[in-house]
């Protein structure tokens, strides 16, 4: 059955791992059982059923088959997304594809996945109209492309648009610039009354400040500035973390007052520190050939973590091609979806949009060109760094282009797992160990699948601690399950 | 730099109002503050060129470990993938199974059958599997000797605690290494790992499980003794005796030395319980009219202080002899260490067997102490599992209706039955006569013989002529038939493999129209029908699990 086929390129920790959290998926456990759901049934692109719930009627839920990663529908009202309905039909489709009978998608799939096709279509040829775009940018073309699109849609409006864009950067800038001011002078009081009268500080000391830095359109620095008050709770080495903290902050104020001085990508990375960030869209059709990487990407894994309800999600990934590593940042407010789902452990061949930077790291996916592959490559074919010291060279490097990077990822060979005194650390073929990160919770996975010897590892790396994403085994690439390191 | 950084936070801390701030003595990093700024500006400059400094030469936190030992290679074959997958779907079903002994009887056929195969289970699975023996272990052991096998070299060595020179929690204390060499327990690994390795030399070699026992007695600490002395149950026989005796000395072991004895019919100690008992057990003519009544005189504390102190060594307190109520219990704990057998030599001598035991039965039932005698008698039943006196005891429902112990009493006797005896009282309780016992006393699994062709083709015929009277899932609800009754578990766990694809289909065909006829919920009247009806989807759900393993397993077995 064509279902079962296309579940099945789904392992079963691939679909555990589409769950928003570790709730959700022991809920949907619960729910893949057959006498749960009312005539389930599924076709070569959808699975759909009807799920009793708590209301007088059953919960419709519709899975979308169609792309790499599935889609999923229910009429349920839970925010998680996919709801433990959704989860529980996948999972019963891979369980027990013969539960579910083939038929014909009634209407309330087929026009779900009409809809969805239509929206896809707009996408695809919104991003291809972007994708010829920059390519006519990047080979001169871009100017007379323009103005014979100015021709065809009235040269008056393109210019009083591009007024319109520098009017409003104008603006920003007057308003960031003034934002800034009132930064350092509140920087300089603080450090002229002395950093130990902090910890007396109500937290609104440090909040008034970051609403002043939202108002000057600086959510970057907000953020910084509140992670000022974090520090200065930090424990015994407080100072330290604080007036690293400030230094930061200096550095990026000190930054933007001599912006046009520096390089475009360093240029890039300030703004994008500061929070004056580049929407997807625009990204998508600016970025020139050069940003632009077609490479079969590995999913290595991903980091949750959250500030106050927003939640973060860091998938990190590997071309396998070029060696490069790349960021996919996604955010979600509370229990809502993150829009995109990734598979950790698959890779996928696609297009990435570097966002610009100093040392770019963050992408965005902008073509899916091939379908993603359920086992990761063998071990010869991946570029890796040696040892501890290979990675704290490269990080050094990546610092001096940006001071501001937190997290890289890396893949390390010969690392062997063992534990001391309860925790896990990782020692490499120098024999040099490095504590992992205490939130890892899968270091008997570790251990047992290295059996004392060393393993290839990915892993995301603050500078400070290591957090293992995952490991080539005998059996290919094993993403491990990171839903739980929220709050790191 | 570190120097540098802790100068730069002695100006920090009181603020540059009250301290100074020095100049850089690198002068690459105080080329790099250039133009005039006030001490504030100056100090976080500095801030934001050290900080950016330290952290690019941040010298990870590391250490030199000592080398750990490496895990031995695989010496069993990896489980195919198919029987993994199998494996994960059988887990998958446990969070909702509402019949979870049931289910976890499959679980550890599933182990056994996989490790009699010489599979072992993949590395990423070894954690998940030592957990599940820590978790359902402690109350099953013998999960815990299925899953060893399965383990492989690396499990053994996951679970030893990757050795290293620091201590590490241990989390998996029950797991030893089958292939050391077995001539001693590997205390070594704790008492649980020990207990562990002492139940499955039991159960192949009793006689060797006793005398590595007995060897370790004189070193072993009290608390090592009390956690070892249980795995005697294991292949509990004859031999044990002596050194069970000898436990009775030691206040700690009394008690479970005094519950193994108590299976042991022709020990000392059963002996020396029926001479205090059964003296006091007679049959005394009735007054007014013919016949006799049981009389039970309740046992007193011996006045002779040698005979009080042997009595004190099988367990009996003076304590409890101190009421009438706890002499009557007294009273029930010596008659169950008294063999029924003993109970019909003692009263009816000359009569024939069968004839005594119904004999027996309705002096019990007449009796004033017949909560008592009762409750020994079942006891008595159960320890020294009498299955033609457990028989006659479920054959007599008027037992049951003034029975202080309620259904637990009958659902405890069906596994002392011969499997032959269960089956026919099965096969009559489905045609709505179960003799006055709770008609799902007979659904329950049982070790033992398996099923055979018989009873399943015996069951199908059954079944089908009482569908044809109830059509209905929920006509067969109102019947008080409920879905193990229907399709009982010993049925699905018991019959032999080479049957289950004739049950498999005789079960659906039979069954599963039961299902497809209310498939809209307001078919259902109330929640109980609708449990019922889950109940039968889950109970054809555990037969198709059982019949896919062994399918399997004919693929496995014979991939040609």
């Amino acid at each position: 059955m064509n279902t079962m086929l296309l579940t099945h390129n789904l392992s079963l920790a691939q679909i555990e791992a589409l769950a928003p959290d570790a709730a959700s998926l022991k809920a949907g456990k619960g729910l893949a059982l057959p006498h749960k759901w009312l005539n389930p049934a599924g076709s070569s692109e959808a699975l759909w059923g009807e799920c009793a719930g708590s209301g007088a009627k059953p919960y419709r839920t519709q899975v979308d088959l169609r792309e790499p990663n599935p889609a999923f529908k229910c009429s349920c009202p839970s925010r998680k997304f996919p709801c433990k309905h959704g989860l529980g039909l996948i999972l019963l489709a891979a369980h027990e594809p013969k539960v579910l009978s083939v038929a014909e998608p009634p209407d309330w799939v087929s026009e779900w996945l009409q809809l969805r096709s239509e929206r896809q279509q707009k996408a695809e040829s919104k991003k291809k109209q972007a994708l010829t775009e920059a390519q006519l940018r990047a080979d001169g073309l871009a100017d007379s492309a323009s103005s014979s699109d100015s021709v065809l849609s009235g040269a008056p409006a393109k210019a009083g648009s591009k007024t319109s864009e520098a009017e409003k950067e104008r603006k920003r800038h007057a308003n960031l610039q003034a934002g800034l001011e009132e930064l350092k002078l509140w920087l300089e009081d603080l450090v002229r009354r002395g950093l130990a009268h902090l910890p007396a500080e109500n937290i609104s000391y440090f909040e008034q400040m970051a609403a002043r830095m939202v108002d000057a359109q600086a959510p970057g620095l907000a953020r910084r500035v509140r992670n000022l008050a974090a520090c200065v709770q930090a424990g015994s080495n407080w100072a330290e973390k604080t007036l690293e903290q400030l230094g930061l902050i200096q550095l990026l104020v000190q930054g933007y007052e001599r912006l046009d001085q520096l390089d475009p990508g360093l240029q890039a990375e300030i703004k994008n520190q500061l929070g004056w960030t580049l929407s997807q869209e625009t990204l998508l059709q600016s970025a020139p050939a050069k940003d632009r990487s077609l490479d079969n990407w590995l999913i290595l894994g991903q980091v949750f973590s959250s500030d106050e309800r927003l939640r973060v999600r860091r998938t990190w990934l590997l071309g396998l091609r070029s060696g490069r590593y790349a960021l996919l940042l996604d955010f979600a407010f509370a229990a809502s979806p993150f829009k995109q789902l990734w598979t950790p452990g698959q890779s996928l061949e696609a297009e990435l949009v570097w966002f610009p930077g100093s040392w770019p790291l963050r992408g965005l996916v902008s073509l899916v060109q091939g379908e993603q592959l359920p086992r990761g490559p063998a071990l010869a074919e991946l570029p890796c760094f040696e040892s501890w010291q290979d990675l704290r060279r490269q990080r050094a490097q990546a610092l001096a282009a940006n001071p501001w990077l937190e997290h890289q990822a890396a893949c390390l060979a010969d690392l062997t797992p063992h534990l001391q005194l309860d925790s896990l650390w990782l020692e490499d073929s120098q024999g040099v160990s490095l504590p992992v990160w205490p939130g890892f919770e899968q270091s008997w996975l570790l251990l047992a699948l290295s059996g004392g010897q060393p393993l290839r590892l990915s892993l995301e790396s603050d500078g400070e601690r290591i957090f293992p994403l995952g490991v080539w085994s005998e059996q290919g690439y094993l993403a491990f399950n990171s839903l739980e390191s929220g709050g790191r | 730099m570190q120097e540098l950084w802790q100068n730069l936070l002695k100006t920090a801390l009181p603020g540059t109002a009250q301290a100074v701030l020095g100049k850089l003595v690198l002068p690459e990093l105080e080329a790099l503050i250039t133009g005039p700024h006030t001490p504030e500006s100056r100090l976080l400059r500095q801030a934001a060129a050290l900080s950016l400094y330290q952290r690019a030469g941040h010298q990870f936190q590391s250490r030199f470990a000592e080398r750990a030992a490496v895990a031995e290679p695989e010496s069993r074959v990896l489980c195919p993938d198919a029987l993994l997958a199998f494996w994960q779907k059988l887990l998958s079903y446990w969070p909702q199974a509402r019949f979870k002994p049931d289910w976890r009887l499959l679980q550890r056929e599933t182990l056994r059958q996989l490790a009699n195969r010489g599979w072992r289970f993949p590395h990423h699975l070894l954690p998940e599997l030592l957990e599940m023996g820590n978790d359902w272990g402690r109350e099953d052991p013998q999960l815990r000797l299925e899953i060893l096998p399965l383990l492989g070299r690396r499990g053994i060595w996951l679970a030893a605690g990757p050795a290293t020179a620091q201590a590490v929690k241990q989390p998996w204390k029950w797991v030893f290494d089958p292939q050391l060499p077995q001539d001693s327990p590997p205390l070594e690994q704790g008492a649980l790992a020990a207990s562990l390795y002492l139940r499955r030399l039991r159960q192949q070699d009793p006689q060797a499980g006793l005398r590595q026992l007995q060897a370790l007695w004189p070193k072993a600490s009290p608390t090592l003794r009390s956690a070892l002395l249980p795995v005697l149950q294991a292949g509990l026989n004859a031999d044990d005796e002596a050194f069970l005796e000898t436990c009775l000395d030691d206040k700690r072991l009394r008690q479970a030395a005094q519950e193994l004895l108590s299976h042991l019919p022709q020990s000392c100690f059963v002996a020396r319980m029926q001479a205090r008992i059964l003296p006091l057990l007679s049959l005394k003519p009735l007054k007014k009219r013919a016949g006799a009544e049981l009389d039970l005189r309740l046992p007193a504390w011996p006045t002779d202080p040698l005979e009080a102190a042997v009595w004190a060594r099988d367990g009996l307190e003076k304590a409890s002899f101190s009421s009438l109520a706890s002499r009557q219990l007294v009273a029930e704990a010596l008659l169950k260490c008294c063999p029924p057998a003993s109970w019909l030599k003692h009263l009816l001598p000359h009569a024939d067997q069968a004839a005594a035991r119904v004999e027996l039965l309705e002096l019990v039932q007449a009796a004033t102490y017949f909560k008592h005698l009762l409750s020994g008698l079942v006891g008595a039943t159960l320890n020294f599992a009498d299955a033609e006196m457990a028989q006659a005891l479920l054959a007599r429902p008027a037992l049951w209706q003034r029975n202080p112990h309620g259904q637990l009493l009958p659902l405890a006797l069906v596994p002392v039955l011969s499997l032959q005896s269960q089956q026919e009282a099965y096969l009559k309780a489905l045609a709505g006569n179960a003799a006055g016992v709770p008609p799902q006393a007979w659904v329950s699994r049982r070790d033992g013989q398996a099923v055979g062709q018989g009873f399943v083709a015996a069951w199908a015929e059954r079944l089908a002529t009482e569908l044809q009277a109830s059509a209905s899932l929920q006509e067969l609800h109102l019947l008080g038939i409920s879905p193990s009754l229907l399709l009982p578990p010993f049925l699905i766990l018991g019959a032999a493999p080479e049957w289950l694809p004739v049950l498999e289909t005789s079960a659906q065909h039979l069954l599963a129209p039961l299902l497809e006829a209310e498939p809209e919920s307001k078919a259902l009247p109330d929640k109980s029908l609708q449990q019922a009806a889950q109940d039968l989807s889950e109970l054809l759900r555990l037969l198709e699990l059982r019949a896919e393993l062994y399918r399997l397993f004919a693929f496995t077995d014979n991939p040609n």
